[in-house]
């Protein structure tokens, strides 16, 4: 496994398990704007996935992807991408991909000219809550949520509205926040969005198990009851919205992001940090920070 | 004639043009310069348009979505989480898009009549 500084090279695979990793490969991959900031949130001490970064395939990172995985222990892998030059029409991923698959799986991403990460499993259709938390300034935030069964991509690639919405004021460090605007989504809005995602599921069930093909939402119901993601159809008619303590502890942690990211040389004008609290016992993961200004290759509009 | 849609404030700005409806990528090329993009999702595929698009008008869709934080960047004025948008403006009507109050006004009149009645 690549651990000594001296030895590492962007060619290598590299486990990230801590912050002295984290920095590492920031230095090796720093220029990838979306796995920069999944190497941040681990510098910034906040609950991410271990992971390894995969830039390029061979028998030797093979080995060691799967040590990497054996270590966990686990036999299949979160499988993310990102890409120096990244398009709107980016291939998208977070499919949990079988250790025997791997390697086309990787390959497919990498004869793209992207840079493959590989995080420790986790399920999209486990999701108690996503959310994202924007800034645009230190004092002020907006948080997007979406309910049970639903997950981070959701969100980012606009294939719901939230669920709830919330602008919160943050005042000063060692001030109380205040919500300062709230609205929760209703009845039939909810069930056209719960019908949506059903939707989007069995799509997704589909990328992850090709032999799938052609699954229909009642199909996708079984496959959730089967592989016991109940999340989703237990909150079949309408949005509990997330309790307070739990949303307190995530501006808890969000709350001063401004400032700590600036102290890391992170200094934008805004940025959104995507989250989600996994499982029944609501266990936060942190995704990724977009910055508006990084994310995608746009043509020049003067012209 | 015209009527308002009403949807969540985005991107600030207000900005008058012509709608496009864009079902997928394959019709993005449909969107001239100066003119809406009028989309069903936020999807970030929408932000290849970004480039001469006036404005942007979605069904569903958050303010936190990668497309509208992109816009927002931009400057264009966005209004996205109307519900409908896509099915209840005509193709080619001139809208006007108010990205700091949400609100979306469509004019019923003349070339986006024509343009309706020539589907």
């Amino acid at each position: 496994m690549s651990t000594a500084r001296g030895k590492l090279r962007t060619e290598n695979a590299v486990v990230i398990a801590d912050k002295a990793a984290a920095e590492i490969g920031t230095e090796l991959f720093g220029k990838y704007n979306k796995l920069r900031s999944w190497l941040l949130l681990w510098r910034l001490g906040l609950p991410t996935l271990r992971g390894v970064i995969v830039p390029a395939w061979s028998n030797d990172i093979a080995s060691e992807v799967r040590l990497f995985a054996r270590g966990i222990p686990a036999s299949a892998l979160l499988l993310r991408s990102d890409s120096l030059n990244e398009r709107g029409d980016y291939l998208p991923a977070g499919d949990l991909v079988n250790l025997a698959d791997l390697d086309v799986a990787c390959c497919r991403y990498l004869e793209l000219g992207r840079l493959v990460f590989l995080l420790e499993p986790r399920s999209r259709f486990d999701d108690l809550y996503s959310l994202s938390v924007g800034f645009s300034t230190s004092t002020s935030a907006v948080v997007e949520i979406v309910g049970p069964g639903f997950d981070a991509s959701d969100l980012k690639r606009g294939d719901a509205s939230p669920h709830q919405w919330l602008s919160v004021e943050l005042g000063q460090p060692g001030d109380d926040w205040r919500v300062t605007g709230e609205k929760t989504i209703q009845g039939g809005h909810y069930r056209q969005s719960w019908e949506a995602r059903l939707t989007k599921v069995a799509r997704l069930i589909e990328n992850e198990d090709r032999s799938l093909h052609g699954l229909d939402v009642r199909a996708a119901e079984e496959w959730l009851k089967k592989h016991q993601y109940p999340l989703l159809l237990e909150h079949r008619e309408r949005y509990p919205p997330i309790p307070r303590q739990r949303l307190k502890a995530i501006l808890a942690q969000t709350r001063d992001l401004p400032l700590r990211l600036a102290s890391l040389g992170e200094q934008h004008a805004a940025f959104v940090v995507s989250l989600s609290l996994l499982g029944k016992n609501a266990a936060p993961v942190y995704w990724d920070i977009v910055w508006p200004s990084a994310k995608f290759v746009i043509g020049d509009r003067k012209t | 004639m015209a009527f308002e849609i009403k949807g969540r404030a985005a991107s600030p700005g207000v900005y008058r043009g012509v709608a496009r409806i864009l079902t997928d990528q394959r019709n993005f090329g449909r969107l001239r310069k100066g003119e809406v993009a009028v989309s069903h999702t936020a999807s970030p595929e929408l932000v290849l348009v970004l480039d001469r698009a006036g404005a942007v008008v979605t069904d569903i869709g958050g303010v936190l979505s990668h497309l509208v934080v992109v816009a927002r960047g931009l400057g264009v004025p966005a209004v996205v989480a109307t519900d409908n948008a896509s099915a209840r403006i005509p193709d080619g009507a001139i809208i006007t898009v108010d990205g700091s109050t949400g609100k979306v006004t469509v004019q019923t009149t003349g070339a986006a009549r024509r343009s309706v009645s020539g589907q």
